[in-house]
């Protein structure tokens, strides 16, 4: 079974949204989630792997940033400008 | 508005000089008639306030009659301004929609189908096609894209009978190293029977890419494995070969079917 699969494919996806549920659990606690990790690395693919880290990492900071929760360089230099 | 305004000067205005009108006539007609009673009626009178025993051999006088008559002429010719003014705004529809694929985008390309046969870009004129570019190892992008491909098919195809040229979904390969044609067959059944999958030599590919201007890279290694990084876009190309519109991650494909039916519409009245 491959990537080409529905099959394989359907079952990756649903192993990687049960581990990033287990993260949203317990506040991106790794060490927590550890067997649905490995669960996750088995069924997919390591360049998914890598893949799917980016993306579920990105998606946090698109959260963080929503809520005003990220000072970003720009962030910060527009606070410093002299109010004009 | 300014349609409104244009009716509304007309109808007062014709309102207006048919009334003035009357009243010169009425004036006329009074003054040439012999006067009856002693108190003569003075130069200036309204026409309706001519004495009754006048009021037979006056010709023109403002009645009901005459009221309805003038309403019903503004109204029919305000409603025939309204006909050309939409025919105008549907002409204009027209043109911009047309206009779209004057875009540099598109061109040749040259490359083989899922089942091995060599084709190019004008085997597909006659026919409306939707182009996605992706790859079989993709982790989640194109298999969501080809699902809403699929989506947009099946809606399209619902309307057959009311479409003069057919509609072609294609799926193009940014892969080709990996992406031979029964990996291509085996991948694209899963979505949809009516799927074309088009792969072919990396300069193939390139050259179609460049005409396109899609964007594509193959990503770091792992292993033997990558993920080729690339545009996530389609293209939509009329029966004359021609680019005319694109569809990227943010319409849904009710929204992409709709759309490709106003340019099928726009295509059917430019070509009459």
């Amino acid at each position: 079974m491959s990537v080409i699969d529905k099959k394989y494919r359907e079952k990756c996806w649903s192993v990687r949204d049960d581990y990033w549920k287990c993260l949203d659990m317990n506040k991106e606690e790794k060490e927590k989630c550890l067997q649905l990790r490995q669960l996750f690395e088995s069924s997919c693919p390591a360049t998914w792997v890598v893949h799917f880290d980016q993306k579920h990492e990105y998606d946090i900071f698109k959260r963080q940033l929503a809520l005003g929760q990220v000072e970003t360089d720009k962030l910060k230099s527009i606070k410093q400008q002299p109010k004009s | 508005m300014s349609i409104m305004s244009h009716l509304l000067s007309i109808r007062t205005s014709t309102y207006i000089t048919r009334n003035i009108f009357r009243l010169t006539q009425n004036r006329l007609l009074s003054s040439t008639l012999p006067s009856s009673s002693k108190t003569e009626t003075p130069a200036n009178i309204l026409p309706n306030q001519i004495p009754s025993s006048e009021k037979k051999k006056t010709k023109y006088n403002i009645s009901w009659k005459t009221v309805s008559v003038t309403i019903f002429g503004a109204a029919s010719l305000i409603g025939f301004i309204y006909y050309l003014d939409q025919n105008k705004a549907k002409k204009r529809k027209v043109l911009q929609r047309a206009a779209v694929g004057k875009m540099a985008i598109g061109g040749p390309f040259s490359l083989i189908t899922h089942e091995k046969k060599p084709v190019t870009d004008k085997d597909f004129h006659g026919q409306w096609i939707l182009i996605y570019f992706g790859f079989t190892h993709c982790p989640d992008i194109c298999p969501e894209e080809l699902e809403k491909l699929a989506e947009v098919t099946e809606l399209l195809h619902k309307q057959k009978n009311k479409q003069n040229y057919p509609f072609q979904p294609l799926f193009v390969s940014v892969d080709p190293e990996r992406d031979t044609p029964e990996l291509v067959s085996k991948y694209i059944k899963d979505y949809s029977p009516h799927f074309i999958g088009l792969t072919g030599t990396r300069d193939q590919v390139a050259d179609m890419c460049k005409h396109y201007r899609v964007y594509f890279s193959q990503g770091p290694k792992v292993g033997d494995d990558y993920i080729v990084d690339h545009a996530i876009v389609m293209y939509l190309i009329n029966p004359n070969g021609e680019f005319v519109d694109y569809y990227g991650r943010n319409k849904n494909a009710k929204e992409v079917a709709y759309a490709i039916e106003q340019h099928m519409n726009a295509f059917k009245e430019s070509n009459k």
